[in-house]
């Protein structure tokens, strides 16, 4: 499967979204951007940063403190 | 008093007022509610005006008032919010036909507590659809239009917040900030407005765009009244588990108009870079203003700035694709092109990609917290252009076009990332007579410095003097 058949697949017909042809060239463009700078972060280590999604992050990880 | 003078103004000088029994809340409420009638056709500010419900409770409080019951200084003064806070037993649309028949069951805790503090809610006010863009845009409402210029936006989301506050017609507003959604509209329509730190006030109540990024705020005429606002919302709330439990400080008593010794960071890089000339060099006269007030301004390097429109997209696209995800599935036509386009694309990214862009987001806020322990704050513009045409999608800056939707969030989003306070206020008018907005990001709860530093620099400029002329 192409990357524009999977995003096809994943908006259709697990979103049940119905887009126009307009719309569908967006999402591909904004898509392709959003891989690149995806990638982009490989780049970085990220090896040593865990994902900051507690919510009330603020909070309880002490980068108020 | 004339009606011109009880809608204009700040918080600060009518609540002086109001306490001494030289205006009244009726009268001043009535004359909001006449300016409204009078200017929302062609502002399109408000999507939903509350005449009878203002009116009975600027009756309380003035009765209150006269009784010797004073609140505070929102008491008695006509306030309105973004149209995705709970208001019980009113409508609530998010600027969305999908909601055009909701009625709220429950009242949001900011606005249980802007009652409280007596203020007057005068009715709610026009969005980006479901809070997602920075223009607000609305194929369905209408567009708001910029005070300053009828035929620009006057951006988003909360661009009703920032019309209805600067056009006068009401004396504060609430708006909500994910990307940017209270201080771009407050940068283009030449008002105050403040994104707290997460979880210093409640989102209970506030239909959600992306969970871990939504901050309500408010959008204001001036500082000070920025500060009574903030006052009166923050504070934790036992039904939003993310608010904070530290004690909320004593905003207004920290605008001291002093802020020597205090030091400021300037983060040259990718600030800068293709904005618009007049925007730059009203924000490098603001930071000269700034050291000429006893501010120590100095470059700070933040690298990791160039990965946040990536990350923060997809954190976005996937937060809000999981809030809509039931709505788009039945009522996809019914949404707007650019909201639609932006949920199918959360719909495309993986639970790895989305863990990727938090694991930087962990990186990035601890960047920012560096850079924030040599310095009290950061000093950047909110915006990298004035307000664009209602019909000028691309902006040529630096003879390059510029999109204007996809960049009118690029020196706002990451702070949301980072859950940093932060403030936007005016700085400049360009040639057009369009507002500047310079940005203020503070340490995370350290609002006050936020505060401090804006006030000491709008008492020393002549910026928030300005007034946009409206027909009368």
């Amino acid at each position: 499967m192409t990357h524009k058949e999977t995003l096809r697949y994943l908006v259709t017909e697990m979103a049940g979204a119905t887009l126009s042809d307009a719309e569908w060239a967006q999402v591909e463009a904004q898509s392709e951007t959003l891989q690149a700078g995806l990638q982009a972060l490989d780049a970085l280590d990220l090896s040593a940063a865990e994902p900051a999604v507690e919510f009330g992050f603020c909070e309880d990880s002490g980068h108020g403190e | 008093m004339a009606n011109e003078e009880l809608t204009r103004g700040t918080i600060a000088d009518m609540a002086a007022r109001l306490r001494s029994g030289e205006a009244s809340p009726v009268d001043v409420t009535a004359a909001h509610l006449a300016r409204i009638e009078r200017l929302n056709g062609s502002l399109k500010a408000y999507l939903t005006v509350l005449p009878e419900r203002a009116m009975a409770a600027a009756r309380r409080a003035e009765a209150e008032i006269r009784g010797g019951q004073y609140r505070g200084p929102l008491h008695g003064v006509p306030v309105a919010v973004k149209d995705l806070y709970a208001i019980k037993g009113e409508r609530m649309t998010c600027g969305s036909t999908i909601l055009a028949d909701n009625v709220a069951d429950q009242h949001a805790t900011v606005n249980q507590r802007l009652e409280a503090a007596g203020a007057v809610l005068l009715g709610t006010l026009n969005m980006h659809e479901f809070a997602w863009g920075g223009t607000s845009i609305n194929p369905h409402y209408g567009t708001p239009r910029n005070p300053w210029d009828g035929e620009r936006i006057p951006g988003g989301s909360s661009g009703g917040s920032g019309v209805a506050t600067g056009a006068g017609l009401a004396m504060a507003t609430l708006g909500s900030d994910t990307g940017g959604s209270i201080r771009i509209p407050a940068s283009l329509s030449g008002v105050v407005g403040i994104k707290p730190t997460y979880g210093r006030v409640s989102r209970c109540g506030v239909y959600p765009l992306c969970w871990s990024l939504d901050h309500p705020g408010p959008l204001t005429r001036s500082v000070a009244d920025a500060a009574l606002m903030l006052q009166a919302i923050a504070g934790h709330d036992p039904n939003d588990p993310t608010t904070s439990r530290r004690p909320v400080p004593d905003y207004a008593q920290q605008l001291t108009g002093d802020v020597r010794g205090l030091r400021v960071g300037v983060p040259r890089a990718l600030f800068f870079d293709q904005i618009d000339p007049q925007v730059a060099a009203a924000v490098e006269t603001a930071v000269s203003e700034l050291s000429g007030l006893g501010v120590a301004c100095v470059d700070v390097d933040l690298p990791l700035m160039r990965h946040v429109p990536a990350a923060s997209l997809t954190l976005m696209v996937v937060e809000a694709y999981a809030v809509h995800e039931t709505l788009l599935r039945a009522h996809s036509q019914a949404y707007g092109s650019d909201v639609r386009v932006r949920l199918a694309l959360g719909a495309t990214v993986t639970g790895t990609q989305y863990l990727k862009a938090q694991r930087f987001r962990s990186l990035l806020i601890r960047e920012v917290a560096q850079a924030l322990q040599s310095v009290d704050a950061l000093v950047t513009p909110t915006t990298l252009m004035t307000a664009a045409r209602v019909d000028e999608p691309v902006v040529r800056i630096g003879g390059e076009d510029v999109a204007v939707a996809a960049n009118v969030a690029r020196f706002t989003r990451a702070f949301n990332m980072t859950g940093s306070p932060a403030l936007s206020l005016p700085c400049g008018f360009d040639d057009r007579g369009l507002p500047i907005g310079l940005q203020i990001v503070g340490r995370p709860f350290d609002e006050s410095i936020v505060l401090r530093l804006a006030h000491a620099y709008e008492q020393h400029t002549p910026w928030h003097q300005r007034v946009p002329v409206l027909p009368d």
